[in-house]
Formats: structure tokens, C-alpha cells, sequence
């Protein structure tokens, strides 16, 4: 029993629901063989992980779909071992070099060095490569990014790239040269509340149209979440009619709370208060670049347009410094600067 | 006391019936005979004498007793306190206990004698205080009673005078005493120390200040007074101000006592509040008879002018007399030095036991020393060198005590080889544990080299000595084991130490004797003492040297001695099992000040007793440090051109002018804590400033942060709200006021962020290193803003670093969250993110919903699904539950179900299997078995039909505990990786 994000996932390219050009560009890559490097980006939920699949398996018939994990082990100069998880099947490679923290560029330097030069395992003459797919290629170090460049250069008479990864001016030039990008948008409202409706009537559930673009606004055009918040709205209330509110997510009320101790008081004190709530999501796992940008939307309800715009310019000021190290600094920065624009605002405001 | 005196009395006319009375004075007639034997070196004492303008004949026969008697006359002198001061000085308790303690310390010299105070340090001499007013009540009737006696002293005195003694000569001479008498009422501090006239009864003087300004006076001026501050100065820091205090010879202390003389208020508290809401202004409120309060440092200004013209006023005077008497505890020593006419000399010279070496050689281990100049420090035969600058080179060559250090006859000796102390009587500090360690010592053949006995439990075959460096743990352990008889073999950290160098070394040491072929040696043999030093230094090259040592110590046939810096070492704790834990201490300040004082005086210096204090501190209680900062001063002085006779001083305000030569690196020895608070305060007490001192103190600041930069930044961010916090709500009260710093707040937290990024570029992937400094710089910068213009407080002690814990917790929750990602990577595309933000609510919903069904637990679904997504139990269980936000979590949580429930569902997990591959590879075989195991205790559950379901959860847990711990390791590395890779 599946949750149904997994379980409606759409599996080919025809069947895709939304972003049609992107389908029928792929399709037609999929018919030559000189397919180049992908570079894949957009929110998360837009589906740009299901094009890829629907692509491979464009490419390669079924045998793409049937993975297994793998993992392999290496050391680096430093002496450590790390080991790295990754998803296989014959033709193609899946992994997260990020998830190796700081060592990165070590993964990038051997494992996928090495993967790239070695050739496929089963000689295909239409298609004569295998393809890596390189997941959160945003979240990569710099140091590690350079590591990709050349790789990627010479070995592409076996091997085919395919970069993932949520926000493109994270990545550097020489890879977004050496790659066809291509834009996954987040679907608009309007598709994601088909998509909605469509899923539960496979699931012959009855969704109304104001819950699906309730929830399609929730999910923050988010298709993944949009879908798995309409299987806990069902959950919860198997009669899903229009009255029915979807569930926040945990964190998301968190959040919502955070901004209204934020907006109800700017003082030192509350700053300390709203550190310890930072670090709390911090410690759940929450990315900071999410509750920096959950924060700001909620903030935003409370300002009037000329505070929004130097709010919004502040998040993107400290958002932009947040890549490694430690996030607190930042957002709480964020915390501060808001309270001292939102203090002058209110005195103006109410004398 | 009442005794006492009596049997003083006549002891100064009858030397003889009062040596009988005395043991300890027994000694001294002796001492003084022998230092006649040397009456051509003109020894200081002599010049004093001559100074004095009373020095005639070398008949210093009598001197001893006189002098001693004498440091009673000056006091009785100065009031019927004398009663009461002379005691302490004399030391009737110590001397009391020499007899036992074996005749070697029978020759304890009126310094000397002070160690046994040493060792109890400043109490000690706070509690000869105490003794004093106690006392002071008691004997209130009996010491006006005593008039006639008094006056007979000092007939006795003025008729021996003619011999050219000194300190008899001093008393006469000082005409001005007994009008400064100080009545009892008086507060002690001041009373012994310094004669104040003027000042009849109640508190200590105050003057009415009529100018406003500052006013430097003598050296001299404030001596004996304690002073407290409270509040703010309006144009003074708390530095300057206990700087102007010290320079003028007076103590600061933080807190008002009994035994404080003055408050000095500021106009308001550092938090903003009234200096009279203070705790320091309300106890001496409290206690006015003893405490007056100066409401501004003026009035300290015209205090101190006041005294000064007493002081000036008196100093003719003085400089024969020695105004305070040496009798009179700690301050004595110290003024007297510092005197012209040192009556220190006096004091010691005569009192000086070692002279009588030469007579009672036997019995006396300084018999070595052939000269009676008394040094009591130095080692035995350099003290004639020491002494009397233009001697010759010292007559005798006997061989140092020290094994293989400098030479100290060498003029060129290190003073901290010379005044290493010889005998354990004069360890300074640590009183407690040299005794222990000789109890120990002289023990341990009874406890383990005794076929009768068997060795307890609690007995250890070895001791452990601990403490900072350069507080004479290694003298320690030398001495003593000298003292013990016993010969000791060192290994310390240069010597190779690891497991085949132990064996080879010292297998057959531990378990043998030494043979001597000396011809005189003694019939006995001698054991022996392993001394092992610098055990904490044992590091990769000593391989295995460590659980080797402990061997050997387990069966050790001689005792041995452990030394290490740092007892928390994980290598030395394993070590500390196996010891007599022995912790050493560093001496107190005021403890070092006073022995570098007298050697100071041995030297030909003039050491105030505040700079020594100063010195100590700079030298963060290090005797070995200061030791060496004093011979660089004198060095520094003769340099100079100073006759080789001349005396080299050194005054606290010439002391605070060079620190910056001598000593530690002050910022070495402030704690992270201070140091952080320091960065926080910004400004504080520096915005009158000129630019060149903000200048100044903004490179101290910096210099701050690296105490400790790994962690400063970290101290810094999670403390400096709290600076900002104080000065918004005690000093912002208008609308403008607080915006204004909610501004600051921005700004702070701003420089907070740019600290951040650039300390992510310090130790992030490049590693630019050459950037510290400029994160130091923004770090500075944060405190800075956060202080504001005028600088800010930071009240209380600051919090550690909370980021350091949120961080593990977070490190533990990523390698959580990373866990079930691989569970589920099969069968889910998300990133680790989406995962956790929107998989995990979903999950949780469900199978929540699904478990809680009011038709009872669907658990066969749940199981499809999580099998389906690869999760094992654990994930559901216990790593679910790890994320789950907001208050009201108790119904949200797994392990919250009730315990049936989950216990049935279980063995119901439990009875499937579960092939997904992430689980398989990580559970393998076992996974299996212990499947089998549970089942079969599943059926024992069901054999016993109606047992406690509770137990079956509790053998749930028990399979699921076991498999945690298998776990465990790679738990507890993860952090470690963590802690590594921020690095």
C-alpha cells in the first residue's frame, strides 16, 4: 500500500500531466543517440526526478527501472573512509555526492571518476553510454563542482551526465556550460489542483475543487507535498468534502508561530526566544534556506509594500550568505534586522 | 597571651631563663654567636645599622633576643595592641610543633616560620587578624593595666641601646608612636600597619576633599587600608583606580568585610542602577564603625593627600623606626623592606637559625652551611654570596641538594635553581599533600613490603601529583623522597618511555635494592623512589608506555610517583585508579608575593609588597615565572648602571609601567570567559578615553579573542544579546531610545553574520586561514556595537556555547534522517529535505491513522507499507519520533501508543519477513536469528496464556535494545566526524 505520490507517479514520458514541451523535447533527445548532458533544475516537487526516470526509460526500455542499492567505500588522503549510497541498475547510476559533507570532492575526485571512465556494462548499440545522474549538484562545494568539469569533458563517449538540482545560480558556469539545461517550473496552481482531482479519482475519492486549490496554495506549488497533503487530509476525514482544512505539516506551524512572536515583540530578549526556535527547526533537519524563506512569507503577511521590499531584499541578503557553516549567525541577523525595520514601522505607523 | 608576655618580660633581661622558657628561642643565642664568627661582611643589617646612626660595636651578642623581644617593645609602643601583634609574628604555634617534627626544622628563622603561614596562605594571616581582635577585647583591661611593664621594656631597651642594636634604638627614636596610638576600636587592617594619628576612635580617617583632582602621594600613603569599590568612577576605570589604590600601598579587595576600611562609591551601578541599591553599599552601610564611605574618587584623592602628609610628616622618624612593626602579620614584612632602615634585616638576621649550623652540626641539616649569613632560601652554601655583595667567592663548595641543576654558587644561577626550596619545610603551598605524600612514603614498606600484611584495598602503590606547572611538583616529590631516605630515579618526558623501554628500564628496578659501595655509606641500604614525571606527556611515540606503567605499579616493590599537568587527560585518568590522588594548588598570590619579597631582599631589591603581589598575578602564579621575572628585573637594573651594592627597587607603578616585559602574555591567562566578556563590554570603561587608549584597548580586545578562537566566536554569539538585552531594558525608556537599539541589535547581529561567513571561509573547504584576523576583527566588532558608544554590561558569568550541543543534536539528526533516506531511496526519489519537510508528516498521519483504527490496529497494513518503503521498525518507532515539532506532540508520537498495541504489532513485524535490500544488508544473518529468537519468546509469551503484556513489551524492547546497541558505535562516531569535519 503505497502512499499514492508514489504509487500515480507517472512512469513514461506521454504520460506526464504537465510541462509538455519539456516531454516532447525529451522524447525527441530520447530518439538520437547523442543525448548531451543534462542539467535538471527547479523546486523541489516540480517533478523533474520523474522526467528523468520517464527519460531513461525512453532510453533504455524497463531495464532502467529496475534498481538496487549499492554502495562503495573509499578513502580519502586524509586516511577517513566514507562510504557512499548509491542507486543502480544496469545502465544507469544514481548517487548524492553531497551527502558526504565536506569530503565531496573526494567522491567527485574517485567514485565518480572512476565510474565515468569504466564502460557500460551491456553493449548497446543504439545507445552506447551509460548515464550518472548526480543528485543535489546545488549542495556540492565549489571545490567539488571543479572536480566535475573536466570529468565530464572526456569521458563522454561512455558516459552521460545528468545533473539535479534545485537552485541553478548555485551551481558554477563551467558546468552550466558544459549542460543542456533544463527548467522544471513549479506547476501552477491550476495544474497541480488537476493533478489533485485526477489522483483521487484513481483512488475514487472525491476531491473538491476548493480543497485541491487550497491545498495546491499550501504545498507552495509543490506537487509532492500538494499530493501527500491530500492523502492526510483523506486520512483524516475520509469524506473529503469542501469544508475540510488540510494539515499543516509540524514544521510549517512552527514556523508560523516563529513569525508571530517575531511580529508580536522586537526586543533583545525576543531574539534570544527566537534563537532557541531557530534552533530547534535547525535540529529537526529543517534546511535553513527553507525556514528562511517559510519565515519571510509568513513575515510579509504583516508588512505593507515598502516594508516588504526591504524585508524580502534582507532574506535574500542573508540567504544568500547561508552555504555551510553555521546557519544561525544568518538567520538569526535575519531575525534582528526584521525586528528593528518592523519596530521603525510600527512607530511610524502608530506614533 | 597573658603568659606570653610575662615570660617575655623577663626574657629580655635574662637571656638564659628565657631560652629555658622557650625552645624556640633556644636557638637563637646560638645563631647569633655564630654570626658574630663573620663579623667582616658587611652585611646589610651592618649598613642599616650605621643608617640608623646607632650602629657602633659588632656586639651582637645579645642581638637575637633582643630583636625578637624588640618586634614586641615597637608594638607595645605603638598602643596596647601590642599585645596582640607581637604573637602572630612569633609564631608560638609552629615553633610549638617543631620538637616533633624532627630538629631538622628546629632552624626556622623568623621568615621561615612564616612558611608555616604560606602554606595556609591569606587566611592565615587573616585569621592572626581575627586572633588579634578577639584578643583585643580580652586583654583590654590587662593591657591598660600594663603600663609600667611596658615602659620597663623600653628602659631595658634604651640601656642596651648603646650596643648599637637597631631595632632597640628604633623604639626610642620614635617619639611620634605613642601619640598615633590607635585605640583598640581602630579597625586592625589598619591599626598595626600604619600608625594613623588623628583618628581616636571609629572608623578610619576621611577627609573632606576640596580640590578636584587627582593627587599621587607617597608609596606609602594608603598602606594598611583596604579598600572596596562599588559602582562606576566618573573619571576613573576600576583598573585605574585599583592601580592609583596599589601604587599608594593599599588592597583591594571585591567585596565588603569586617575588615574593609573604605567603600569608595561610584555614581551609579554598571547596570544603571542608584551605587546605594548596591549589596556592597548596604553592608557597609551596615557597618560604619569599621567602614567609611568615600562618595567619589576625590574624596580618595584628599584621603590619600591627607595620609601623605602624615606619612611625609613622619618619615624622619620613620627611617630609624620602623614604623610598622615587623611583629605585626603580613604587611610588616613587606613595609619593612621597603624601608630605608630595613628592620626587616633585623628581624631575620638575628632570628636566623641556620647560623648555628657551624655549632650543631650534628643535628643540624644545614650544617652545610658554613657561613651564617642567613639565607634561609638558598640553597646551603651560597648564602655568604648571596649576602654580602662585595665577599668574595663563597668559601665553601658544598654540592647543591638539586639533582644535576645549575650550579647555584654560579652569580649567574638561575634565581629559580638558587631559591629552589631544600627542604620539604619550605614547599611553598600545598601543605596538605606534601604531608600526605610523606605519610605515603614512610607508610609504604609497612603497607606492601610487609609479609604480616596483606595491602588493603585502598592503599596505592603509587601517588599521583597534579597541578599546573611551576608550582613545585617535582621538588615536591624529589624532596620529600630525599627527606624519606629514599634514592630516587627519574624518568621524565625525555626519556623514552614506552612499553619496551618501561621493561627494560625499570623491570629490575622496581623489584630491587640499591647496593652502595661508598665507603662511609651506612650499613643500611637504601630503597629507592621511581619518580615518574611528565606522565601526561607519554604520548604515540611511548607506545603502550601507559598500561605498562600501570603493571608495573600493580607490583611495584617501591613506591612510585606519578607527576602529570593535566589530571582530566584521558591517559592519566586510567593512570588515577591506580594512585594516591595528590592534587597540588597554585599558591596564592599574596603567598608568592611574600617569599619573592624576601628573596628579593636577599638579593638587594626593594620590592614593594603590591608589585610583588602584581608580579605574581602577571605571572598567573607561577613561582618559577616569577622567580625569573625578578632576576630579569635586577639584571635589567644593574645594566643600568647601578652599583653592584646599590639597592634595585621595584615600586608597583614602575612594575605596571614594564609589565609589558615581564611576565606571562596577559591575555594567556584570562579565561575564555573573561576574555569573551571583555569582547562583549566593548567599550566599557574606556569612552573618555583618549584615542590612543581606545586604540589600545581595542588591540587587547583582539588579542582577546584568541584566548581560545575555535570557541570565542561561539562565546561571543550566544552571550552578546544578552549585553544589548541589559541596556534595553535598565537604560532605554523613550520610543527613540529602544528603536535605537533594536538598530544595535541589527547592527550586532549583522557583524555576527559576517563573522559567520568569514569563519566558514577560515574553516570551511579552503581554508583560508589568513583571514582569522579579520574575523577576529568583526568578532571584536559585535561586542563592540552590541556595548554601544559607552560600552555595555554583561551581567553574570557568561553561557557557554550553546551551539556546540544544538549542533551534535542536529549532526545526530541528520545521520538519522540520512538513515531512513537510504531506507526508502528505492522506492522514493525526494531528497533528504523533502523527506523530512514532507514524507515524514504524511507517514506519521497515516500510520498513526491506521494503528489507531477504532476498529483495532490494521497492523498488516502498515506492515505493507513499510515494507514497501524499505523501514524497518526502529524507523517508525524511534527515528519518527525524532522529528516531530511543536508542543503538543504527545499523540503525535509512536512510542506514545499504547504499549499492547505496540508489542502485539511486534511480534507480528517480527513473525514477516522483510526483504527490502537497504534492511537486509544492514541486519544480514542476524537480522534472521534474532527474528527466530523473538519468535520462539512469542511463543513462550503465548504458552503462559494471561502473562503481563507488559513483559512482552519489555522482551520487545529487550530485542530491540540489543539491536540498538549494536548500533551504538556508529552512533557515537558520527559526532566525533562532526566535530572533526567543522574543524
Amino acid at each position: 500500500m503505497a502512499l499514492w505520490v508514489d504509487k500515480h507517479r507517472p512512469k513514461a514520458l506521454q504520460n506526464l500531466d504537465y510541462h509538455n514541451e519539456i516531454s516532447e523535447r525529451l522524447e525527441a533527445m530520447s530518439n538520437t543517440a547523442s543525448l548531451p548532458h543534462l542539467f535538471f533544475f527547479g523546486p523541489s516537487g516540480a517533478g523533474k526526478k520523474t522526467r528523468i526516470q520517464a527519460l531513461l526509460k525512453e532510453l533504455f526500455g524497463a531495464t532502467a527501472l529496475k534498481t538496487r542499492l549499492d554502495s562503495r567505500t573509499f578513502e580519502t588522503p586524509t586516511k577517513r573512509k566514507i562510504e557512499i549510497n548509491m542507486i543502480t541498475s544496469s545502465v544507469h547510476i544514481e548517487l548524492n555526492p553531497s551527502d558526504a559533507g565536506n569530503y565531496d570532492r573526494y567522491i567527485v575526485q574517485n567514485v565518480i571518476k572512476e565510474i565515468a571512465q569504466n564502460h557500460p556494462l551491456i553493449q548497446n548499440k543504439q545507445v552506447p553510454f551509460k548515464v550518472l545522474i548526480i543528485n543535489e549538484v546545488d549542495k556540492l562545494s565549489k571545490q567539488a563542482q571543479a572536480g566535475l568539469r573536466r570529468t565530464m569533458e572526456k569521458y563522454t563517449s561512455v558516459c552521460r551526465i545528468i545533473l539535479v538540482g534545485c537552485n541553478q545560480s548555485k551551481v558554477i558556469d563551467p558546468l552550466k556550460s558544459r549542460c543542456l539545461g533544463i527548467r522544471v517550473a513549479a506547476p501552477s496552481i491550476d495544474a497541480i489542483a488537476s493533478v489533485l482531482i485526477s489522483t483521487g479519482k484513481k483512488e475514487s475519492v472525491n476531491v473538491p475543487n476548493e480543497l485541491a486549490v487550497q491545498i495546491a496554495r499550501m504545498s507552495g506549488r509543490n506537487l509532492r507535498r500538494a499530493i501527500l497533503m491530500l492523502e492526510s487530509a483523506h486520512t483524516q476525514n475520509p469524506q473529503l468534502d469542501s469544508t475540510v482544512k488540510a494539515p499543516r505539516c509540524d514544521w510549517e506551524e512552527y514556523i508560523v508561530k516563529l513569525a508571530a512572536e517575531v511580529t508580536g515583540e522586537q526586543s533583545p530578549q525576543k531574539l534570544l526566544q527566537a534563537r532557541e526556535m531557530l534552533y530547534e527547526l535547525l535540529i529537526n533537519c529543517i534546511p535553513s534556506s527553507v525556514i528562511m524563506k517559510s519565515l519571510t512569507i509568513e513575515l510579509l503577511k504583516n508588512c505593507d509594500d515598502s516594508l516588504k521590499v526591504e524585508v524580502v531584499k534582507w532574506a535574500a541578503f542573508y540567504e544568500g550568505r547561508m552555504n555551510g557553516g553555521k546557519e544561525i549567525f544568518h538567520l538569526e541577523a535575519f531575525v534582528a534586522k526584521f525586528m528593528a525595520l518592523y519596530k521603525e514601522y510600527l512607530t511610524n505607523l502608530f506614533g | 597571651m597573658m603568659n606570653f608576655l610575662v615570660k617575655k618580660a623577663p626574657g629580655e633581661k635574662k637571656p638564659s631563663a628565657f631560652a629555658s622558657t622557650n625552645k624556640e628561642k633556644r636557638k637563637e643565642p646560638e645563631l647569633t654567636e655564630s654570626s658574630t664568627e663573620s663579623p667582616s661582611k658587611s652585611s646589610p643589617v651592618k649598613k642599616k645599622t650605621k643608617v640608623a646612626n646607632s650602629a657602633n660595636s659588632p656586639n651582637e651578642n645579645n642581638k637575637p633576643q633582643q630583636a625578637t623581644v624588640e618586634t614586641v617593645d615597637m608594638t607595645l609602643d605603638d598602643s596596647d595592641e601590642y599585645l596582640l601583634g607581637p604573637p602572630p609574628s612569633i609564631k608560638p604555634k609552629p615553633n610549638a610543633a617543631f620538637p616533633k617534627n624532627s630538629r631538622k626544622f628546629i632552624g626556622n628563622d623568623g621568615s621561615d616560620s612564616d612558611d608555616g603561614d604560606f602554606v595556609m596562605d591569606d587566611d592565615a594571616n587573616d585569621d592572626d587578624e581575627d586572633f588579634d581582635a578577639d584578643s583585643d577585647e580580652d586583654l583590654l583591661p590587662k593591657a591598660k593595666a600594663k603600663p609600667i611593664k611596658k615602659k620597663k621594656v623600653i628602659d631595658v631597651d634604651d640601656s642596651e641601646t648603646d650596643d648599637d642594636d637597631v631595632l632597640i634604638v628604633s623604639p626610642k627614636k620614635k617619639p611620634t608612636s605613642p601619640k598615633k596610638t590607635t585605640p583598640k576600636s581602630t579597625p586592625k587592617k589598619a591599626t598595626p600597619k600604619k600608625s594613623t594619628p588623628k583618628k581616636p576612635t571609629g572608623p578610619p580617617p576621611k577627609a573632606t576633599f576640596t580640590e578636584m583632582s587627582r593627587f599621587d602621594g607617597s608609596a606609602r600613603a594608603l598602606e594598611g587600608y583596604t579598600f572596596v569599590f562599588t559602582g562606576q568612577l566618573d573619571t576613573m576605570g576600576r583598573e585605574d583606580a585599583e592601580d592609583y589604590i596599589k601604587m599608594h600601598g593599599g588592597r583591594v579587595t571585591g567585596g565588603v568585610s569586617g575588615k574593609t576600611s573604605y567603600l569608595v562609591m561610584g555614581t551609579e551601578l554598571e547596570d544603571g542602577r542608584p551605587t546605594v541599591e548596591g549589596s556592597k553599599y548596604k553592608k557597609a552601610h551596615g557597618q560604619l564603625e569599621k567602614t567609611t564611605l568615600l562618595e567619589n574618587e576625590y574624596e580618595l584623592f584628599a584621603l590619600t593627600k591627607m595620609l601623605h602628609a602624615n606619612v611625609e610628616g613622619d618619615t624622619p622618624a620613620a627611617a630609624l623606626a620602623p614604623a610598622p612593626a615587623p611583629a605585626a602579620a603580613k604587611a610588616n614584612l613587606y613595609a619593612a623592606s621597603s624601608k630605608p632602615s630595613n628592620p626587616y634585616a633585623a628581624s631575620i638576621k638575628p632570628s636566623n637559625p641556620y647560623a648555628a649550623a657551624s655549632k650543631t652540626a650534628a643535628a643540624n641539616p644545614y650544617a652545610k652551611s658554613s657561613s651564617a649569613a642567613a639565607n634561609p632560601y638558598a640553597k646551603a652554601s651560597n648564602s655568604s654570596s648571596t649576602f654580602s655583595t662585595n665577599s668574595g667567592p663563597p668559601p665553601s663548595s658544598k654540592t647543591p641538594t638539586g639533582g644535576g641543576r645549575a650550579d647555584i654558587n654560579d652569580r649567574n644561577a638561575l634565581w629559580a635553581d638558587k631559591y629552589a626550596p631544600s627542604d620539604i619545610k619550605h614547599i611553598l603551598g600545598n601543605g596538605g599533600s606534601v604531608k600526605k605524600l610523606t605519610q605515603w612514603i614512610n607508610n609504604w614498606e609497612d603497607s606492601f613490603n610487609n609479609p604480616n600484611r596483606k595491602p588493603g584495598r585502598s592503599d596505592s602503590r603509587a601517588a599521583l601529583l597534579s597541578g599546573p606547572p611551576g608550582i613545585g611538583k617535582t621538588t615536591t616529590a624529589m624532596l620529600v623522597s630525599e627527606f624519606c631516605g629514599r634514592h630516587v630515579l627519574e624518568l621524565n618526558a625525555s626519556d623514552a618511555r614506552g612499553k619496551k623501554d618501561l621493561e627494560a628500564a625499570l623491570g629490575d628496578v622496581l623489584g630491587s635494592q640499591v647496593l652502595s659501595f661508598a665507603p662511609v655509606a651506612k650499613k643500611k641500604k637504601k630503597k629507592r623512589v621511581l619518580i615518574m614525571d611528565e606522565v601526561d606527556g607519554m604520548g604515540a611515540g611511548d607506545r603502550q608506555g601507559m598500561a605498562e606503567l600501570i603493571k608495573l605499579i600493580k607490583q611495584s616493590k617501591i613506591p612510585i610517583i606519578c607527576i602529570c599537568n593535566d589530571r582530566q587527560s584521558q591517559k592519566v585518568r586510567s593512570l588515577a585508579n591506580h594512585c594516591l590522588d595528590l592534587k597540588f594548588m597554585r599558591p596564592t598570590k599574596t603567598v608568592i608575593a611574600r617569599r619573592a619579597v624576601d628573596i628579593g631582599f636577599h638579593e638587594n631589591m626593594d620590592i614593594e609588597p603590591n608589585a610583588a603581589e602584581a608580579l605574581a598575578e602577571s605571572c598567573g602564579n607561577d613561582i618559577r615565572q616569577v622567580m625569573n621575572a625578578l632576576q630579569m628585573w635586577a639584571t635589567k637594573a644593574k645594566g643600568k648602571g647601578k652599583a653592584p651594592g646599590e639597592r634595585i627597587s621595584l615600586k608597583y607603578k614602575e612594575f605596571k609601567d614594564r609589565s609589558g616585559e615581564i611576565g606571562k602574555d596577559e591575555m594567556l591567562r584570562v579565561s575564555m570567559f573573561d576574555a569573551g566578556k571583555m569582547i562583549m563590554e566593548g567599550m566599557r570603561g574606556f569612552s573618555d578615553k583618549s584615542e590612543a587608549e581606545k586604540r589600545l584597548h581595542f588591540l587587547k580586545r583582539n588579542d582577546a579573542y584568541f584566548t581560545d578562537y575555535g570557541m570565542m566566536g561561539l562565546l561571543v554569539h550566544q552571550n552578546y544579546p544578552k549585553v544589548i538585552a541589559n541596556h534595553y531594558t535598565n537604560q532605554a525608556k523613550t520610543t527613540e531610545e529602544k528603536q535605537h537599539v533594536a538598530n544595535r541589535l541589527a547592527d550586532a547581529t549583522a557583524a555576527m553574520s559576517d563573522f559567520g561567513v568569514l569563519e566558514q571561509m577560515v574553516r570551511g573547504g579552503d581554508q583560508h586561514w589568513e583571514l582569522l584576523t579579520s574575523a577576529a576583527a568583526l568578532c571584536v566588532q559585535t561586542g563592540s556595537i552590541a556595548g554601544g558608544p559607552n560600552g555595555g554590561f554583561l551581567p553574570g558569568f557568561p553561557e557557554f556555547p550553546g551551539w556546540l550541543g544544538k549542533n551534535s543534536s542536529k549532526g545526530k539528526h541528520d545521520r538519522l534522517l540520512g538513515e531512513l533516506q537510504h531506507h526508502m531511496n528505492v522506492s522514493v526519489n525526494a531528497s533528504i529535505t523533502e523527506i523530512r519537510s514532507s514524507y515524514i508528516p504524511a507517514f506519521r498521519a497515516k500510520i498513526l491513522k491506521l494503528m489507531k483504527d477504532p476498529e483495532g490496529p490494521k497492523m498488516e497494513e502498515v506492515i505493507e507499507m513499510m515494507d514497501l518503503y524499505g523501514l524497518s521498525r526502529d524507523d517508525i518507532f524511534e527515528t519518527m519520533d525524532e522529528f516531530c515539532m511543536g508542543k503538543n506532540t504527545d499523540n503525535q508520537k509512536f512510542s506514545n501508543i499504547d504499549s499492547k498495541v505496540k508489542a502485539s504489532f511486534t511480534r507480528t513485524y517480527n513473525a514477516g519477513t522483510h526483504k527490502s535490500q537497504a534492511l537486509v544488508a544492514e541486519q544480514g544473518v542476524t537480522a534472521k536469528k534474532k527474528k527466530k529468537k523473538v519468535k520462539t519468546e512469542g511463543e513462550e509469551d503465548s504458552g503462559e496464556e494471561g502473562s503481563d503484556d507488559d513483559d512482552d513489551d519489555a522482551d520487545a524492547l529487550k530485542a530491540f535494545a540489543s539491536k540498538k546497541k549494536k548500533k551504538a558505535p556508529a552512533k557515537k562516531k558520527a559526532p566525533a566526524k562532526k566535530a572533526k569535519a567543522k574543524k
